[in-house]
């Protein structure tokens, strides 16, 4: 229990802790009170405000006061506000000295340019801020031709502090300068001071960059001194190790100022007046020691002081407000122009938005020409500062409504932005003059109306020329006329009217056309209008329109073939797209395999062409067609307005065919054993010849088998009869004959012939002939290489009996060159009777034959005789069948044994008997030749249907075999006899004299 | 926070281990209670002794409970830890007796938490900017103390004792380093900021400083930190043999390691610190 206990206060005492950081509470109510936007929303912002944008405004943290600028002329009135404020927070307007809740839209009273108090406080309710935003009237448009910044007494110290002694603020109140370069309520020089004051806040206000010199200037008055210092170690932290001195009008949001300086620098003031030049006096002295943003010296270059002057368009063509910051400051593409100190730069074409963009080079002789004893500048306005080619055009009654901003700017280190510069760089500044284009300059404006101009972000997208987008009016015309592309989208353009002194203009409607009005100027529309002067008897009727140019000759810019994996079609990849030749002619190369019947073709037109195939059909782009047959097929394309066409003839080259082979031939059945010995045979190729032999089993049925040729693809295989032959397709070989095939490659380019044939083998057979008697015995003897025994003949006995007769006198002998003759022969000796054999028949059959003695066979009588002979020999194949081709002529006289007996006729016997061996122990004997058990099966001539005539006659057996053990078979187990004789029943003693048995040959066939 | 897991599960199985051998030396030889007490007593017939006492000690500064300004602690490790003190107490009767320590410890940790609208402040070269925080802030901390406890001790057997009084806790040496940065994730680029607190009673309704992703500042608040704290000490003692013991404690401060006006960091912040280790018992 004891041990829990210490182990239980151990973990109390751990875990305590671990649970002291895993709970965490609900998040702290917000504590921020701020405005962040706050927009006035107009149904026609254009009513009361010279810009769209000018309706919305986004404060900075810092900030607790707007004023909107209003047209000079607008009547103010109650407008609905809608605000973003801070997370969590709450907003109030400010009624009569009381907080009322305030809802987004509310009605909120801008009359006589009063002041309405928002206050909001925070969720957490400790803190509320408290904002003021009015409505202030621009003042009048008067013209303008210079103004003088002299700087002179207008500072004073803020953002002191408890801690921080605080900074220098200049303030205008030249209103010369507050309305033309200040928002309105915000009359203060902008500089990198409040952010200084974030990493060096216990800096004496001298100790900051931007400092006034009193009667330091060249005229004795006093200047500003822009000194480019380090910020300290809080700075070198965030990499921002120096602050160069600076002066510009616009806004500066400190906020930003240590995470993103140049976009904390927000610059430029609407104003209505064309800057032409700008001047001032200066006087630098470069720091020592030029450093990167690491603090790294870089050698070999020397800070340089900038000043400018630059004039931009403020909203972009949604709308949008444009303030150039710190960054694109000196590139942005809405620049119009800029007064500059000379620096070296690189211009950089940029082709996108078709000017040079300038790059600064850091260099240790700069070209600005300011030293360090005053001097005066004066630094024209160059409207193409981009190096376009063309000036940059100044709407003049744009400007005038304030979409241009101004931006004057200043600092000790030209490339102090990006925290680059010399330590203690000083820039000494005084009597900066701005000198403005004076419009009574353009010339007459007594014209009810001046000039009208289509003010848009691209005026090239409409124009031909940019400045056919301003069409100054001339004396008796009233018919306003835009040039502008043929396909110009002019439904909906801003129509800005500059009326003359007194005039005012009003739309057929009557009423006021307000200038940024989007009209539409579409094809035939004519927009009227009418000007009116100020007693209002003069009126005079304006049509405006805009003339558009011929539509240029519809084309195919290019055409595409897109496939999954356009490979299969094409070799290169980029084959795939193609551009017409100057006859109109759109050829893909593809490969000589493509297969085209149905590929999908992109035609890639001019603007608003369209297409149509040859049939006259729309064809829309994407579209399969059949390009297959490698023939022009033709588009022809249609301008928008259908009066200009033009043609174009598309095709496929396909590519020389690679290879052209005829790699093998197939018979594919389901079991090939059946018509082939092995399967292997049934895939053959060519020979020299281009023949083609299939070996076929001799039974097989081949009237009809499936034929496959393997040919490369795309070929086509034409029969004997030229007909298309499919693979596969079935074929009747049984002939053996040749039979021809013709291969034509895709297109027919090559061909290739080839012959194929069955070869169809023949019955398993032996053929047994008697050519080659040999009669070196005295008697014919034959062997036989197919027969294990020899053949055995009479003819041996027959010598013994008759030992002076010639082999041609021998019962079985040969008649002429091959036929065999077995002759019953006469047997005349004087054994004849004693052994009661008158006649020795003519035998022949394979076996053997016991050596044979004249005593035994006089004892032993017709049985001696008949034990000598042994018939047959082992045979390893089942017979099937016996042909035999002979003649027979039975002789007169018929004897047994030695008895003559009249009337009967002697016949002759040929016969084959297959039967078992027993293991090679078994052999038949004459008595049981065709009864013996062993007997398997045979045939014989004797006691058949046959018959042999007396010319020659061809004989056929079946022989019928049964129970064949096939294993015993392929061991030798079965013999068998094939024997021939003039005298069936010889080897009984009987037979006729004379009886001959020719046999041209015996043929057994038999089983594989 | 798996490491503090980690370390109290090897103390647990430590402070386990040991008692099981010790307890089957006491089933083998049976002693009477009376003598027991004789066995694992004090040595002295006096009641007096001394401990020597080295141990490891883990814990951390918070405040208590944990400010809604703090939304997420994302890193603590604890850092050093060594502590090393003597103890001597006098029993006045055999369970009741009077303890006084001295130890010297070393409190260490580091965290990583986002704050929100967390007061603080940025010193740099004398130089400084305070002001409502959103962002990260990340504080190590090393500190050097000498504790001196005051406890009655009970013996609750022969072996146990557990000892609980009020200590004061001085500060040797002083590192408390904070630094404050904005959120990595690009997403939340510009929504750490410093809101200025320009002491005018404004609030945050002025100058705001974004700090972007690679944005950071730093202080140092180890000089502000008060001299010493005070405190409760909760200590078990068990006895493994007649000298050698080990002990299991709990520091528990009460007042804050900052002043109480100070305005810089507004929560006050208690030590409170875990220790266990080994004794010698004189």
């Amino acid at each position: 229990m004891k041990i829990k206990l210490l182990i239980l206060s151990l973990l109390l005492a751990l875990s305590s802790t671990v649970l002291l950081v895993s709970c965490i509470a609900e998040a702290p109510l917000e504590i921020e009170c701020d405005i962040e936007e706050i927009s006035v929303q107009l149904e026609n912002p254009l009513d009361i405000f010279d810009q769209e944008s000018y309706a919305t405004y986004r404060f900075l943290p810092i900030e607790t006061k707007h004023v909107f600028s209003v047209k000079h002329n607008a009547a103010l009135g109650s407008y609905p506000v809608y605000i973003k404020t801070s997370k969590g927070s709450t907003a109030f307007i400010v009624i009569d000295g009381e907080e009322v809740p305030f809802e987004n839209g509310r009605l909120v009273n801008f009359t006589n340019e009063r002041v309405q108090k928002f206050v909001i406080r925070c969720e957490s309710g400790e803190w509320s801020k408290t904002y003021e935003v009015s409505m202030e009237h621009q003042p009048a448009y008067t013209v303008l031709t210079e103004m003088l910044i002299t700087f002179n007494g207008n500072y004073t110290i803020q953002g002191k502090t408890s801690t921080n002694p605080g900074y220098y603020v200049w303030t205008e109140t030249d209103p010369v300068i507050t309305k033309n370069l200040f928002r309105a309520g915000d009359p203060v020089w902008k500089n990198g001071n409040p952010g200084f004051i974030l990493s060096r806040g216990s800096a004496q206000p001298d100790e900051y960059p931007t400092i006034p010199v009193f009667n330091g200037g060249m005229d004795g008055s006093d200047c500003v001194e822009l000194h480019t210092r380090s910020t300290g170690s809080f700075g070198q932290m965030v990499h921002i190790p120096l602050a160069a001195g600076s002066m510009f009008n616009g806004l500066f949001d400190s906020s930003k100022a240590l995470n993103d300086a140049r976009k904390a620098t927000r610059m430029g003031v609407p104003c209505p007046h064309k800057p032409i030049r700008i001047e001032a006096d200066l006087r630098y002295e470069p720091g020592p020691k030029f450093q990167d943003s690491n603090e790294n010296e870089i050698t070999g270059v020397v800070d340089e002081p900038d000043l400018y002057c630059i004039i931009y368009r403020n909203a972009d063509e949604n709308g949008n407000a444009v303030v150039l910051d710190g960054d694109d400051v000196l590139t942005n593409k809405h620049i119009k122009g800029v007064a500059r100190l000379k620096h070296n730069y690189n211009m950089v074409w940029n082709e996108e938005e078709q000017r040079h963009i300038p790059e600064p080079v850091l260099t240790n002789s700069p070209i600005h020409g300011i030293t360090n004893e005053w001097q005066h500048v004066s630094i024209p306005v160059n409207y193409d500062f981009f190096q376009t080619g063309h000036e940059n055009v100044i709407d003049p009654i744009l400007l005038r409504n304030r979409g241009y901003s101004i931006v004057i700017g200043s600092t000790s280190s030209w490339r102090g932005g990006y925290f680059e510069g010399a330590l203690d760089s000083k820039l000494y500044m005084d009597n900066v003059k701005v000198v403005f284009e004076d419009p009574e300059d353009e010339g007459d404006t007594t014209l009810p109306i001046a000039s009208a101009s289509i003010i848009v972000d691209d005026p090239l997208a409409l124009f031909p020329e940019e400045g056919d987008s301003i069409q100054y009016m001339e004396e008796g015309t009233t018919e306003i006329v835009f040039p502008v592309k043929w396909d110009a989208d002019m439904t909906s353009v801003p129509l800005t009217l500059h009326p003359g002194q007194g005039y005012t203009v009003y739309d057929e409607a009557g009423k006021v056309f307000v200038s940024g009005t989007k009209v539409d100027l579409s094809k035939d529309k004519v927009l009227k209008l009418k000007a009116r002067d100020a007693e209002g008897k003069l009126e005079i009727i304006y049509t405006v329109r805009a003339k558009f140019e011929d539509q240029p000759v519809p084309t195919i810019l290019s055409a595409c073939i897109k496939i999954a994996s356009p490979l299969t079609i094409f070799n290169n990849v980029g084959d795939s797209v193609q551009t017409p030749s100057a006859s109109n002619e759109i050829i893909f190369p593809v490969r000589w395999d493509a297969v085209v019947t149905a590929v999908p073709l992109t035609l890639n037109v001019s603007k608003w062409a369209t297409v149509q195939d040859a049939g006259g059909n729309s064809f829309v782009s994407g579209s399969n067609v059949d390009l297959s047959d490698g023939q022009f097929h033709q588009f022809k394309v249609f301008s928008q307005d259908g009066t200009q066409t033009n043609t174009y003839k598309v095709k496929v080259k396909y590519a020389e065919q690679a290879e052209f082979t005829v790699s093998s031939f197939s018979i594919v059945v389901n079991n090939p054993l059946e018509i082939f010995k092995q399967a292997t045979d049934s895939v053959q190729t060519a020979n020299e010849a281009n023949e083609v032999v299939f070996p076929v089993r001799w039974n097989a049925d081949v009237t009809a088998v499936p034929l496959t040729i393997h040919a490369t693809k795309f070929s086509t295989i034409y029969d004997e009869n030229e007909e298309v032959f499919t693979s596969g397709q079935k074929v009747n070989l049984s002939d053996g004959e040749f039979h021809t095939f013709t291969v034509k490659s895709r297109f027919g380019k090559n061909t290739l012939t080839y012959k194929v044939r069955a070869d169809i083998g023949q019955e398993p057979r032996y053929v047994f002939s008697f050519e080659n008697g040999n009669t070196s015995s005295g008697y014919y003897t034959w062997t036989d290489a197919n027969l294990a025994s020899s053949w055995v003949t009479t003819n041996p006995m027959f010598k013994v009996l008759r030992t002076g007769a010639s082999a041609s006198e021998c019962p079985a002998r040969k008649d002429g060159t091959s036929v065999l003759l077995l002759e019953t022969a006469a047997n005349n000796s004087t054994y004849a009777s004693m052994l009661k054999m008158r006649t020795v028949p003519g035998m022949l059959f394979n076996g053997t034959m016991d050596s044979y003695s004249l005593q035994q066979a006089m004892s032993g009588g017709l049985s001696y005789f008949q034990s000598l002979a042994h018939y047959g020999a082992p045979f390893k194949h089942k017979p099937t069948k016996m042909k035999v081709r002979a003649k027979y002529i039975p002789g007169e006289k018929y004897y047994k044994g030695n008895t003559y007996t009249a009337g009967e006729t002697d016949s002759p016997d040929i016969y084959c008997v297959f039967y078992r061996n027993m293991g090679g122990q078994f052999v038949l004997s004459a008595t049981d030749l065709f009864t013996h058990g062993n007997i398997a099966g045979y045939v014989r001539l004797h006691g058949s249907s046959k018959q042999v005539g007396t010319t020659w006659t061809d004989l056929e057996f079946k022989i019928e075999t049964y129970n064949v053990d096939a294993a015993a078979l392929a061991d030798g187990g079965y013999s068998m006899v094939i024997g021939a004789t003039s005298s069936w029943n010889g080897h009984n003693m009987e037979g006729a004299e004379g009886s001959k048995l020719y046999i041209e040959s015996i043929t057994i066939f038999y089983e594989d | 926070m798996n490491r503090i897991i980690k370390y109290i599960a090897v103390a647990v199985v430590c402070l386990a281990t040991m008692p099981v051998w010790a307890q089957e030396t006491d089933v083998d030889t049976p002693i009477p209670v009376a003598d027991k007490w004789e066995r694992w007593g004090p040595t002295s017939r006096t009641g007096f002794g001394f401990q020597l006492k080295m141990g490891y000690s883990i814990g951390g500064y918070s405040p208590l409970p944990i400010p809604r300004e703090i939304r997420q602690i994302q890193k603590f490790s604890p850092q050093g830890g060594i502590s090393v003190g003597v103890e001597g107490y006098k029993m006045f009767n055999r369970r009741w007796g009077l303890k006084i320590g001295v130890t010297l410890a070393n409190q260490g940790f580091s965290t990583r938490a986002e704050v929100k609208n967390y007061y603080t402040k940025i010193v740099l070269d004398g130089e400084e900017q305070k002001g409502w925080f959103t962002g990260i802030n990340e504080t190590s901390i090393n500190n050097w103390t000498l504790t001196i406890p005051v406890m009655a001790t009970l013996r609750m057997s022969p072996r146990w004792h557990v000892s609980m009084g009020p200590y004061l806790q001085m500060f040797l040496s002083k590192n408390f380093d904070a630094k404050v940065h904005g959120f990595p994730e690009a997403e939340r680029a510009e929504d750490a900021y410093l809101r200025v607190d320009h002491g005018d009673g404004s609030g945050p309704t002025q100058d705001k400083n974004i700090f972007g992703p690679e944005k950071e500042a730093t202080t140092s608040l180890g000089k502000d930190m008060v001299f010493c704290t005070a405190g409760v000490e909760l200590l078990f003692d068990w006895k493994i043999t007649k000298h050698i013991g080990a002990f299991g404690k709990l520091d528990w401060g009460f007042t804050s390691i900052f002043p109480g006006d100070y305005d810089t960091v507004r929560f006050k912040m208690f030590p409170i610190f875990g220790t266990i280790g080994g004794a010698y018992c004189f």
